[in-house]
Order: structure tokens, then sequence, then C-alpha cells
């Protein structure tokens, strides 16, 4: 026979309950934005943690170093030998940091002079990225702390506020260099600190050659050692890498200075708190079906008298269920896209956004027809259930008086 | 000739209560059969075994010579849906189908109606021979109880069944509507159909052909007063 | 109604209710669930801003050589906007202190003795300040500790035959596991011979400060317990803790050896308005807003506290923190929602009951005490089974991490956030239902005893 003819029965159902048919509906449609919501929190959270620290291009970087003393011959001969060992993408000079001190009136404090490391994209909040082949262009801060000890104040400066500003900077030899301010950078990338001004490897490299030959005593602060930086493709490898290498000299691997470990675990409590969340979701959702179903026993039991078989009862019960379970999970959907844009993602775009760990919440098709296909199996079994309950029910409470 | 035959019936429940004790019964149809009894007589026990609702501990039914003891939940739903209808103390009327909707409802799932019109063509003649065609688009809750209770036989005849069952179908009503539903049912009688009615109202015994009175679990043939 | 008639209809209403089973196993997801998903997430989010949280990113050295210190000035201070607090210093501050060996009560620790014996070993002592508490993931904190008691890292490495930094070459140090020292004792004294320490001074036009060298004592420190110090994080591996008053009998211990030095000294121990002081600021993001203040104040204060935090540090510890809040929320909104549908519908399947009781003769109120005790009663079995069992999770999950590396021990469930998130859990479970059966206590009054007649 064909089901569709009992669908005015479950209009007529549907019509009979509306207070619980909108309960329903409205539990679906909670459950649904609970778990898809959480689910699409943690993990992009997951993705970025896992993307952004776990394989940081400082977890991927091993550094060796060479006495000041030793030929350069010798040393490009390892150098030569160290990018023939599998998995080493690059191996460039490390420049050393110098501290410097703004003449020009712009900034006040002292600031490290860094460079931008290979493989290495900062995001940028203003401006541009300079080249490595430019020459006497810098980075700034963001956002720089700046301390003024004539006032002794704190100024908070924006860094793109020094975009096209050009910086005159004194080593701690009075040695003088000029660079022109071409963009801001985030300082939320763990290998940057709020206090480094980038410039191009090759500059930093020369002005750490001016210090050095400086023979002013007690003065250089850097060595003469020279150091290099060995780039390996992937962080998983980074352990094989310097096994090889350290055959070749001495390397060591450099800390970002971040707890990588302990965010990992962190982040896989939270995940498994996710998990048990989502189980309770989808046990609070089967409870919900299981007393919404099951107080329809007279209903189905008059049905059974009638000469309903199961088939029957379970197209009744399921098809009246699926339908508004379908229109509920959808507007959960889109209520918890509208929710992600709406309200999360600013949320989280004002402490993370334009940050290394700037992440997006959304939805994708794939999580979201697997918690559909969750809760609609769940639906499928409470039905089945009913089914097989009202198979068992003593048709006889048809009998007693109402 | 088609029968309800309850052999040797016996309904023991798990506290040793015994509802029925060795019951015999036939139903033929074109019969008005009346089973008469104080509470808790096991009267209502027997209606529900007579109409497939319940099992018995021990014995047989037989239903158009077939005997139902080992047959499976759907094959005992189609016995149910084809020839047995069911009137109901409390009416169970669908209060959101109209009138002729609820005679529908056995149709729905019988293959014999190949659509829908069918159906309400069945419906509405059911609904003019309750006198209530006036009153087919109405709802349950804008009827009487008499006039719900004669929906409710009418639904029970819907596909034709070769036997009604009925418990206590009096039992909501006044004495005027009593009086009408027996007429009713007697009417079913007489174009063949066999009826067996649960009642303790007396006013029955004047319709029935064969009054029997449970005590006990026990089932004994009264006769009948003219 | 006596309570124990109230409870003879509620046990046997129990009995005889289908639901009842249903509402009980609910209770205790719903206990075990709160408590355990939000312990956890709150010790996540505790761990992650624990960074954020160290007194040595919050604190602002405060001296008087501009104005000195006296009651006034610090109440002013203290009401400045973001300053939750500011304390004198009465211990020290990085002081270094050269380990002269390592014993037990069985004699000396012949391992590390041995090494320091061979390498020179010496470490920077901090005195907590103030209201300062360092947690221990092994052995016991400072409170729980006599005087004379002192903390180490996790990972140590007190030797000075290389540069420790973490932002250098930390990776093939050989380290000491700290949680081997627990109850050992340093025998430590000053660096270089003499105990450095900077004094106050004022004088007529303005202030200022000096160093005084005093005798280096050695001082017995036992090892009670050991902090998290992270192998990729920030530190240094030879930093440890003493608490202040450990720190102050240190000092003084020094200052009356030398019998003060002279009378500057001596009047810069005994005024509290000469000492330096350490404020604390509410949030690290806070400091450069009251280091200007207190500059405007003419208060002579740091710009800078003494820890330093990556921005990306922060960034991860609010990240974490969010989904650590978020997922508690929904845990509570979830329950919520559950207990609500539960209640609502199991009122909704009794009315014949309801009226059966009314036929009786029972009042509207008498009704609603059998129904709330009934409630009450099914809670507190499921709190009592499902605070069992979470609470034997928490036990089983804190022994495994304990069992585990240092930073599993971070995420060890601390009891008190536990029974604090259990006991919300009962107020839900009670409050929840309890409110639904107010509310449904106006349909209540309408239930009519004639419903008993169609009791099934």
């Amino acid at each position: 026979m064909k089901n569709k003819k009992l669908n005015m029965l479950i209009k007529a159902s549907v019509l009979s309950r509306k207070p619980s048919v909108c309960f329903f509906c409205f539990f679906t449609i909670l459950s649904t934005i609970l778990i898809l919501l959480s689910v699409s929190i943690i993990l992009p959270l997951r993705d970025n943690i896992e993307n952004k620290i776990n394989n940081h291009i400082s977890k991927r970087e091993l550094v060796t170093e060479f006495d000041e003393n030793i030929s350069d011959d010798f040393i490009n001969d390892d150098l030569a030998e160290i990018k023939k060992v599998k998995y080493v993408s690059t191996v460039y000079r490390m420049p050393a940091k110098l501290i410097v001190k703004e003449q020009s009136g712009v900034l006040f404090d002292e600031y490290n002079l860094g460079y931008l490391h290979n493989d290495c994209n900062p995001i940028i909040t203003s401006g541009r990225v300079f080249d490595e082949s430019e020459t006497g262009v810098a980075l700034v801060p963001q956002t720089i702390r700046d301390f003024k000890s004539s006032d002794n104040k704190i100024y908070e400066i924006l860094g793109e506020s020094l975009i096209g500003k050009t910086l005159v900077l004194t080593d701690e030899c009075g040695n003088i260099h000029k660079a022109e301010v071409v963009g801001a950078y985030s300082t939320s990338d763990p290998i940057f600190s709020r206090y480094e001004i980038l410039i191009p490897q090759a500059d930093l490299l020369k002005y750490d050659e001016m210090v050095l030959n400086d023979t002013s005593e007690g003065i250089a602060s850097i060595s003469g050692d020279k150091s290099y930086i060995i780039l390996i493709d992937s962080a998983q490898n980074v352990e094989k890498a310097m096994e090889e290498i350290s055959g070749i000299n001495n390397v060591y691997q450099k800390n970002i200075g971040i707890d990588v470990d302990s965010y990992n675990v962190a982040l896989m409590i939270l995940f498994t708190s996710l998990m048990f969340f989502i189980i309770i979701a989808i046990f609070g959702f089967f409870m919900f079906l299981k007393n919404y179903i099951n107080n329809r026993t007279n209903e189905l039991a008059l049905y059974r008298s009638l000469g309903y078989k199961s088939k029957h009862i379970f197209y009744i019960i399921f098809a009246e269920h699926f339908v508004f379970e379908i229109l509920s999970f959808t507007m959960g959907a889109i209520i918890t896209e509208l929710l992600n844009i709406l309200i999360i993602n600013p949320y989280i775009y004002t402490f993370a956004g334009n940050t290394l760990m700037e992440m997006t919440v959304n939805i994708s098709i794939l999580q979201a027809v697997c918690v559909f296909l969750l809760l609609f199996v769940i639906l499928l079994i409470e039905c089945r259930n009913a089914v097989k309950k009202s198979e068992k029910t003593d048709l006889t409470v048809l009998l007693r008086e109402r | 000739m088609k029968s309800i035959e309850l052999k040797n019936v016996s309904k023991v429940y798990n506290n040793n209560i015994i509802a029925l004790d060795n019951v015999s019964l036939t139903v033929n149809q074109g019969e008005f059969i009346v089973v008469m009894g104080q509470s808790g007589s096991g009267k209502s026990t027997l209606l529900q075994i007579a109409g497939l609702l319940d099992v018995c501990t021990s014995g047989s039914v037989i239903i158009n010579g077939e005997d139902i003891s080992h047959i499976n939940q759907n094959k005992l739903a189609d016995i149910r849906m084809k020839s047995l209808g069911f009137v109901f103390q409390a009416f169970h009327l669908n209060s959101h189908l109209k009138l002729y909707q609820n005679i529908m409802v056995p149709m729905l799932i019988n293959n014999k109606f190949k659509n829908k019109e069918e159906m309400q063509k069945r419906a509405i003649e059911l609904i003019e021979k309750t006198g209530l065609t006036d009153r087919k688009e109405h709802y349950p809750s804008e009827l009487s109880g008499g006039e719900q209770q004669r929906v409710a036989i009418a639904r029970a005849m819907a596909n034709e069944p070769d036997f009604i069952l009925a418990d206590e179908p009096t039992g909501n009503l006044d004495s005027k509507n009593e009086l009408m539903i027996f007429e009713e049912l007697k009417k079913l009688s007489c174009i063949g159909k066999g009826v067996l009615v649960v009642s303790h109202n007396d006013a029955v015994i004047d319709f029935a052909d064969k009054i029997y009175e449970m005590k006990d679990g026990v089932l004994g043939e009264k006769q009948n007063e003219e | 109604m006596k309570i124990k008639n109230i409870n003879f209809i509620a046990t046997a209403n129990i009995k005889g209710n289908e639901k009842s089973t249903l509402i009980l196993v609910l209770m205790i997801i719903l206990v075990i669930s709160l408590s355990l998903i939000s312990s956890f997430s709150f010790t996540v989010t505790s761990a992650v801003n624990e960074f954020k949280e160290d007194y040595r990113a919050r604190l602002l050295e405060v001296d008087p050589w501009l104005k000195e210190l006296d009651n006034k000035i610090l109440e002013s201070i203290r009401q400045v906007d973001h300053v939750e607090n500011i304390y004198m210093l009465q211990g020290m501050r990085d002081q270094v202190f050269d380990i002269l060996d390592i014993s037990d009560e069985n004699g000396t620790y012949e391992e590390l003795q041995k090494q320091l014996e061979k390498r020179e070993g010496s470490v920077q002592a901090w005195s907590l300040i103030g209201s300062e508490k360092r947690s221990v993931i092994a052995g016991k904190t400072l409170d729980e500790s006599p005087t004379f008691s002192c903390i180490i890292p996790s990972l140590f490495y007190p030797f000075n035959d290389d540069d420790s930094s973490t932002n250098s070459t930390n990776q093939n140090l050989d380290y000491i596991d700290g949680k081997n020292l627990v109850g050992k004792t340093f025998t430590v004294k000053a660096f270089g011979g003499y105990f450095e320490d900077l004094y106050n001074y004022e004088d007529d036009v303005f202030g200022g400060n000096e160093w005084v060298y005093l005798p280096a004592l050695e001082y017995k420190l036992k090892i009670a317990g050991v902090y998290y110090s992270s192998p990729t994080g920030a530190g240094d591996y030879d930093q440890i803790y003493v608490s202040e008053e450990t720190g102050r009998l240190i000092e003084e211990m020094a200052l009356k050896a030398a019998g003060f030095e002279n009378a500057k000294v001596e009047k810069w121990w005994n005024t509290p308005s000469l000492r330096t002081h350490y404020l604390l600021v509410d949030d690290y993001e806070n400091i450069d807003y009251v280091y200007n203040t207190l500059t405007d104040m003419g208060i002579d204060c740091a710009h800078q506290p003494e820890l330093g935090i990556k921005e990306s540090v922060l960034i991860i510890s609010n990240i974490l923190s969010f989904a650590g809040i978020f997922i508690i929320a929904a845990t509570f909104l979830l329950c919520v929602i559950n207990l609500i549908q539960s209640t609502t519908n199991s009122l909704k399947n009794r009315r014949g009951e309801i009226g059966l009781l009314k036929a009786i003769g029972y009042k509207n109120r008498q009704v609603f005490a059998c129904l709330c005790y009934e409630h009450f009663n099914l809670t507190l079995k499921g709190f009592l089974i499902g605070g069992g069992f979470s609470a034997i999770f928490i036990l089983i999950a804190n022994i495994i991490n304990s069992r585990r590396t240092y930073i599993d021990r971070l995420y060890i469930v601390n009891w008190s956030d536990y029974l604090i998130f259990l006991f919300i859990s009962l107020g839900i479970a009670v409050i929840v239902p309890l409110i639904c059966q107010i509310i449904a206590l106006h349909r209540l009054t309408k239930i009519q005893p004639k419903e008993a007649m169609y009791l099934e």
C-alpha cells in the first residue's frame, strides 16, 4: 500500500500536538546549534595549533655554528655536506641581532634589529613586506610600546603611522643605519618580539660586520662565530635531519619560547571534552525523542487494533519526525552560521584577528552532514524502538475507560 | 459460515489470577451475542481474546476456520483489518480528523481501496447510514457522545468486516443514545455481521440473540426472556 | 502534612512511575557531564592562563626615590585603576647563591654532589611577594612547608658551565629531574663571597639606592616541591622560589651578621616607607597604563615587569580559554533544556495520578510537596551516583596524569574546582525542575479529581 495515504494521519497527529511539536523543533534546533558550534570551534582550533604552532617555522629550523677562526673554505665544505642531507630545504647565514636606538625622534626606546627568516611569512597588518633583495627597508611591529626616558612615559605607537618614515638607527658602536618603514607586522608570531625591527638579512649581516670590525673594547656584544640556519622540509623530519647533520657539525634547535607541548595537551583535553559533550548531546536528543514518541502509545495501539502493521506505524512516526528534523536541522545550521558570522568570528577576531592564530569558525558541509546523519540515525533507532514497543503494547489499554 | 470460535480458552495472569476459565464461545455471522457480567468477571478479557487483542494461556481461537494460535503479528493485523471491527467504550476518534476522515482511517491500509476518492466515497456512504451526512465535515469534539459512537461504529464497518466486537459501547452514553447504539448494532447483525457485545447494561438484552453471563471467569448461557 | 508521610507517598510514586528510572538516569548523566566536562575545561582554562596570572609578569617595582612610600602614597597607588595591590619587598629578587652541597637525612646526595664538585652550581633565588602563590606539580607548596624550604623547577639545571638560557642551546643539557630532589636539602651561600643587597636612602635633594655587601652566610634550604618549567617555554632552569618569610629571614640574618653595616642601611631596613615595593597589576595588558599613571603621580616605578609574555602566548591562552568556556556553557545549556523537558513531560503524564490525589482530598500545596519531594529524592540519588562516578573518574585521571610527564600534571584537576562544579550541577538539578514545577503549578491547580477516572 502506498504510505502517502497515511499522511492524513500524520497531519492530524501534528495538529493535535502543536506545543509538543514546537518543543521538538526547538530542541532539535538547539541541539544542532550546540553540536555544530562546538565542532566548528574546536576543529579549526586544532588545525590552527597543528599547522601554526606544531609546524611553526622555528620547529623546522636548526642552527649550526662555526668558530670565527675557522676558514671560510672549511665552512663552505661543511655547508655543502649539510645541503646534501635529505630533508634539508635550505641553509643560510644567520645574522646576529643588534640593539639599536632610533635617533630621528620617531622612537625613543632601544630595539632589536632582526631579520625575516627564510620561508617565514609574517602577518603584515599594514603596508607591505619587503623582498630580501631590497635594502634600506624595514618592518616595524604593529603596536610599538615605546619608552621615553626623558619623561619616563610609555607611548603606544601604531606601526602603521611609521610607514613611509625613515628610521635612523644607531647600534652600540655608534654606526648609523637608515631604513625606510614599508610595513607593520603582527608580533603574534612567537618568532618575533614586540621590540624587533625587521630588516633584510643582507643588511643585517652588513651591520654585524661593521660592529665586529669596530675595535672599541667591550662594545661588540655579538660573537664573531658564524651561525647558519638549516631549514628542514617538515617538523617531523627534524630529528632525523639533526642526527645526520650532527655527524658533520654541532647542531641544535632553538626554542620558540612557548610551551607547545602544554598547549597540545590542553587541546587534547578540550577535544575529549568536546567528544563527551557530543555524546551527552546525542544522549539528550535520544532521551528527548524517546519521551516524545512514547507518549503516543494509545494512538499507536489504536492503529494496531485497526490492523495497522509495523511498517505502517513506522512510517507514521518516522515521516512526521523526519520532516521536522530536517526543517529544524536546516534552521539550526543556518542559525549556527549566522552566529558564527555575527558573533563568534567577530569576537575571536578581537583577540586573534590579524595574528598568527587568526582563525575563522564556520561549518563545513561534511560536518553538517555528519551531524545530520547522527541525528537521523538516532531518529531511526528510536522510531524502530517505538514500533517494537507498540508490538508489545497491550492493546487492551484501548478498552479501558478514558 | 464464518465464525469466531473460542474453544476451551483460559487466561491466567502472572499472579495466578484466572480471568477466563475454560471458556468456549461461538459467534456466527448474523448473530447478536451479548456477554454480561459484573465488573471483574472476565467479560472484557473474553472480548480482547476474541478480538485478537490479547492471547490466551490455553485453548484455541478460530476465526473463519483458521486457528490463530500460532500466527505472527502481521497476519493477526491482517485479520483484524479485514475480518474484525472494534467499537470502544471511549470512541477513540481522532480529534483532529473530520468525521469522514475518521471513518477512512482503517481504509488507509486496505489495498482494496486504490485511491483516496474511493475511500472518501465509502466513508460518506457509511456516514449516510449513521444519519450524520450534514456533519461529515465536523470534528468529533463538535458531536454528542451518541453521534461519536455512531461514527465509531461506521469506522468499525469501514473495511466490511465479518464481525463487530463492542466493549461497553454505551458506557459513556445516556439511555436514549444507548438504545440508538444497540439498534445500530442490531442492524449490522441483520445484514449478516456477527456482533459480539460485552455490556452490563440490561437494555441490550432486548436486542440479543444469545446472552451469556460471565461469572468469575466462567461463561454460562443465560436464557433470553422475551 | 508530615515529612515522613510525604516520603512514603513519594517513595511509592517513584517505584510506580516507570519514568522515574529515566529521570534518575538523566540526573546521573547531568551530574557527570556538568562536573566532568566543566572541571576539565576549567582546568585547561586555568592552566593556559597561568602565564598571564604569573605575578612576575604583573609586578612593577616601585621605589621611594622620588617620593617616600608612606601609607598615604600607598593608598593613592591602590586607588589607581588596574592596581590590585602593592606589597613591600620583604625578601629577595633574583639573588644568586652558590650550591655548596646537597644532602638528605642519609647524608649527601652523591650523584648531584659529584657533579657539583666538578662543575660549579648556583641558583637564582626569588622570594614570593604578598599574596603570590606558586603551584607545584610534585611535593608540597611553600605554603604547606616550613620556612627555609624552596621549590625548584621540574627541569633543573644549576650548573654554571653553559648558557642555560632557554633562548639558546638548551636541548643538549643534562637536566636533572626536579622530582628526584624533593626532600633533599641545599646548602647555599651567596655568590661571589658576599651577599649583595640594594638599599634605598633619602637625602635632602633626592633618594637613590646603593649596594651594600653583607657577609655570605650559609643557609640550608629544603626542597619541598617542584614547579613546572616548560622544556620549550621561557624561564631559567636554575630559578628557585622561597617563601616571603624565608626571604626576609635570609636578608635579616645577613644584615644582622654585618651589624647593618651603616646607619642608612639600618634605617632603610626598619623604615617601611624607604623600602622597595612591588605593585601588582590586574592584567599584563594594563601595565603601560599603570606605569604612566604612577609617573604622572611623581612616583618612581619600573616600566617593565620582571617577566615578559609573548603575544602569541596571550592569544593562544585566550583562544583555548574561549573554547573551554564555550564547552562549559554549552554543556550547562543542554543539561538545563533536558531537565526542563523531562520535568515538563513527567508532569504531563501524571495528570491522572494528581487527579486521584485530589479526589482523595489532597490540597494543591500537599500535591506540590509530594512532587517536589519525589523530585528531590531522585535528584539526590542521581547526584550521589553521578557524583560518585565522576569523582572516581577524576581520581583515576589525576592519578594517571600525576604519573606521566610534567606537562600532564599541569592538567590535574583541582579537587576544590571539581567540588564547586559538582555542587553547581546539584544546584541546577534541584532548581531547574523546581522552577518548572512552580511554573506548572497553575496547571496543577486546574487538574480535577475526575481526571483520576482517566487513570491508565
